[in-house]
């Protein structure tokens, strides 16, 4: 009797995936289903408490995982079927590769007894997403499926997050399981411990911090290191108690609030003149978290602009540090322990009332290059006859409320967000920043809104982005998800055409989208209809006085509502970084190559000339 | 004869997880950041279900430098090393068969292989099959001068194999 009751009956390999997703309380799924992958949909039909949102094409489905996973900070799971369903998968993770989000991504696959026999929906998903993944298992075997998934789970989330991917044959989701307990207790990863803090790293952050409190002009490169390990509120303190100016990245929009006295904004090729003018005037950058891509160094020979300037590199990935740019402090750590123990530090040097002050004269410049940093409110309308994208920039900066969550696609309207709109939280920016995927704002502003419903969010998108994955209005409509969408549009592939016309004498290839504006205008496709077809409302926006109403009507509305802004057609996205340039140049928006000297004083170099600076008086920040 | 190399080669030494495509994710992490691999061999380790694998490569510090980083990531390599060809044994095998036309090549690769003290695996009336061990430079030379003086009509290497000199080692504990 006793043996009778303690056996429990063997689950099958779909049920133990059912139970390790609830266990780790991975209850929300973005998906699409398939033959392959038909005995998983069947196992959680019905279930009360995995939710299942069904996508319109499986990179949406990745796509929203990513969203989820960002705007949450916890794992996001997507599941497709075997050969298109996983390839379609693959852009998604190849995105949330780049981006460092824990994505755990299943797909179904033929029989294992098929498997290498170009079966019917056969892939090799394996090979295929060996270069965009974290770590990929093929499940050969019910009895691994337990530890696979809870590996996986822990590959993604922990060090450097990432995605990774699990290949499951039909026959494996429908076999019993032969254990008793099939999902193991704890797993045993020889080959994986990421270093996150250690003592080594202890000791280089002593001579970080020697080397920001020697310095004249240091900065605070935050990168998006610093939002996925939740280092935002170390982040603050720290510059609260160096009194130095923090710049970001796109990926670290929000890391720290952008009304701190000593927030510069985003660096970059579209970024704020001021912040790139900081780091090519630092002496000692201080980079958190970030990969020195070509986008935010600009020319690599020649940054970060000052021939002596030193650069202390703090991330979790020892393969990020001295990969684009030679470091002068590598700090092997993740960024929230690695800012702890810099506070902790400072805090007993500030007991033995050293002082850590020595930058006050600094202030100055921050304080000079904060001001101007409005959004031009443009009332009239171009000379094309639209809307200018810096309006709505102005408009919606009005509207958002510090909660609310911006998910913007990829280009011009991309850069404009980027550059005007202020955060004040962290993972309220939402954007494809290291592959630059455009169709993945619509799914990724889903997964946003499941993530945090109470937040309003907002998506800013191009004509052309939007398209790539409008099918999406069908599960806004099916699941009842609110998204506000604003779509900039101007008829053109707007980023490319703007290099077109900068690069390529206005040639412009491939970019014209053929929108016919005026008179009888023609639209490929009208937005509004296209909303409505989904059984959604829309609005047309042309008079640059009603982009807030629209904005209002949007947000009033109980379901997703498109706007549709008639925008300047060729309008650039300037000042930004010559390609090839230096960190120092830039387009302006005349468009002339200009030096950023042209905008803002060079800074004294020598003793003499600091003198007028020391008295200067620190202004305690909020 | 031995060439010198004009690009500087590194050796990297893995301790892997022994399942299948953990070799094409090791190969495609070069092939990834354009890195010429010159020699790869893998095998099993001294421990069960570990494969040991032994690669070449062209570059500078920088390229070694990121290899070791980018192979310290991957999930299934468990210990990475790159050796320093001075504190480094290493071997290398070779098999050539060579054409014997006559009495005088027979007699030119015997006595060639006195010298390198290689050993005759295999003797047909038209073939000579040579077994020869050593340093890679050892291999060029000899591959190099039997060339110049008859057929040679096959080779096969095995690629550099290396072991720390001395009491280092890397293993699991």
């Amino acid at each position: 009797m006793k043996d009778q009751k303690k056996k429990k009956p063997f689950l099958t390999g779909s049920a133990v995936i059912k139970k390790v997703l609830k266990d780790s309380k991975n209850t929300t799924l973005f998906g699409y289903p398939g033959g392959a992958i038909m005995p998983f949909f069947d196992e959680i039909f019905g279930d009360k408490q995995l939710r299942l949102i069904l996508m319109r094409h499986e990179q949406s489905a990745g796509h929203a995982a990513e969203g989820y996973a960002v705007a949450s900070g916890k794992l996001g799971v997507c599941v497709s079927t075997s050969g298109p369903g996983a390839t379609n998968l693959i852009t998604a993770l190849a995105n949330a590769f780049y981006d460092s989000a824990p994505i755990l991504a299943f797909s179904g696959q033929v029989a294992t007894h098929l498997i290498g026999n170009d079966a019917f929906q056969e892939a090799d998903l394996i090979g295929a997403t060996m270069a965009v993944t974290k770590h990929n298992y093929l499940v050969k075997d019910t009895k691994d499926l337990g530890r696979v998934f809870k590996e996986a789970m822990h590959i993604a989330c922990t060090g450097r997050p990432g995605p990774v991917f699990i290949d499951l044959p039909k026959n494996i989701q429908l076999e019993e399981c032969p254990l008793q307990e099939p999902i193991p207790e704890k797993i045993n990863l020889v080959g994986y411990n990421p270093n996150l803090y250690s003592k080594a790293a202890g000791r280089q952050i002593q001579h970080a911090l020697e080397m920001v409190m020697k310095a004249r002009y240091p900065v605070i490169l935050a990168g998006g290191g610093v939002s996925i390990s939740n280092a935002y509120k170390q982040l603050t303190e720290l510059v609260d108690m160096l009194h130095i100016p923090v710049v970001n990245t796109i990926k670290a929009k929000g890391v720290i609030d952008d009304y701190h006295p000593y927030a510069l904004g985003a660096i970059g090729m579209h970024g704020r003149p001021r912040s790139n003018f900081a780091v090519s005037e630092a002496d000692v950058v201080l980079a958190i978290g970030c990969r020195f891509t070509d986008r935010i160094t600009g020319d690599l020979n020649k940054y970060p602009g000052q021939p002596h300037a030193k650069i202390i590199h703090i991330d979790v990935d020892a393969a990020e540090i001295g990969k684009n740019v030679p470091v002068d402090l590598p700090i092997v750590a993740d960024a929230k322990l690695a800012l702890s123990e810099m506070i902790r530090q400072l805090k007993v040097l500030r007991g033995k009332k050293k002082n850590v002050e020595t930058n006050a004269w600094w202030y100055r410049w921050i304080k000079e290059l904060k001001e101007n940093a409005g959004i031009p409110n443009i009332v009239k309308k171009g000379p094309g006859g639209g809307i200018y994208p810096e309006k709505v920039m102005y408009e919606l900066d009005r509207i958002q409320r510090p909660r609310d969550i911006i998910v913007t696609e990829v280009g011009q309207h991309q850069m404009y967000a980027a550059h005007y709109l202020k955060f004040r939280n962290p993972r309220t920016f939402i954007t494809s920043g290291g592959l630059g995927t455009m169709g993945f704002g619509f799914p990724a502003a889903i997964g946003a809104k499941i993530a945090k419903p109470r937040s309003e969010v907002w998506l800013i998108a191009g004509d052309g982005s939007i398209q790539m994955n409008s099918h999406e209005l069908a599960t806004v409509k099916q699941h009842n998800i609110k998204v506000n969408i604003v779509i900039l549009n101007n008829g053109y592939l707007g980023m490319v055409r703007q290099w077109q016309e900068l690069f390529h004498e206005s040639r412009y290839a491939g970019t014209d989208l053929g929108f016919v504006k005026d008179g009888e205008a023609e639209y490929w496709p009208d937005f509004v209809k296209l909303a409505e077809a989904y059984g959604l409302k829309g609005r047309r926006v042309s008079n640059p006085n009603k982009v807030m109403d629209a904005l209002e009507e949007a947000k009033a509305s109980k379901e997703t509502f498109v706007i549709e802004i008639v925008t300047e057609k060729e309008s650039n996205a300037l000042p930004m970084l010559p390609p090839g340039g230096a960190l120092n140049s830039l387009y302006s928006r005349e468009g002339e190559v200009k030096s950023i000297y042209d905008y803002f004083r060079r800074l004294p170099r020598t003793d003499r000339d600091l003198q007028d600076f020391k008295s200067v008086k620190i202004p305690q920040a909020k | 004869m031995a060439k010198s190399p004009k690009v500087p080669e590194f050796l990297v030494t893995l301790l892997v997880e022994d399942h299948p495509g953990v070799t094409m994710k090791i190969a495609g992490m070069f092939a990834r950041r354009g890195i010429n691999l010159t020699s790869f061999t893998g095998a099993a380790s001294e421990k069960k279900g570990f494969s040991r694998i032994i690669m070449k490569a062209e570059g500078d510090s920088k390229v070694f430098e990121q290899i070791y980083k980018q192979m310290n990531k991957l999930i299934e390599v468990v210990k990475v090393k790159i050796l320093q060809p001075e504190y480094a044994t290493m071997r290398e095998l070779a098999l050539v068969k060579v054409s014997i036309r006559d009495e005088k090549d027979r007699q030119t690769v015997m006595s060639l292989n006195d010298i390198f003290r290689n050993r005759v695996i295999d003797i047909t009336t038209k073939t000579m099959t040579l077994e020869i061990v050593g340093s890679s430079d050892k291999i060029d030379s000899f591959v190099g001068l039997l060339s110049e003086r008859v057929n040679v009509r096959e080779l096969a290497r095995s690629g550099t194999i290396a072991l720390y000199r001395g009491d280092d080692s890397i293993f699991l504990d």
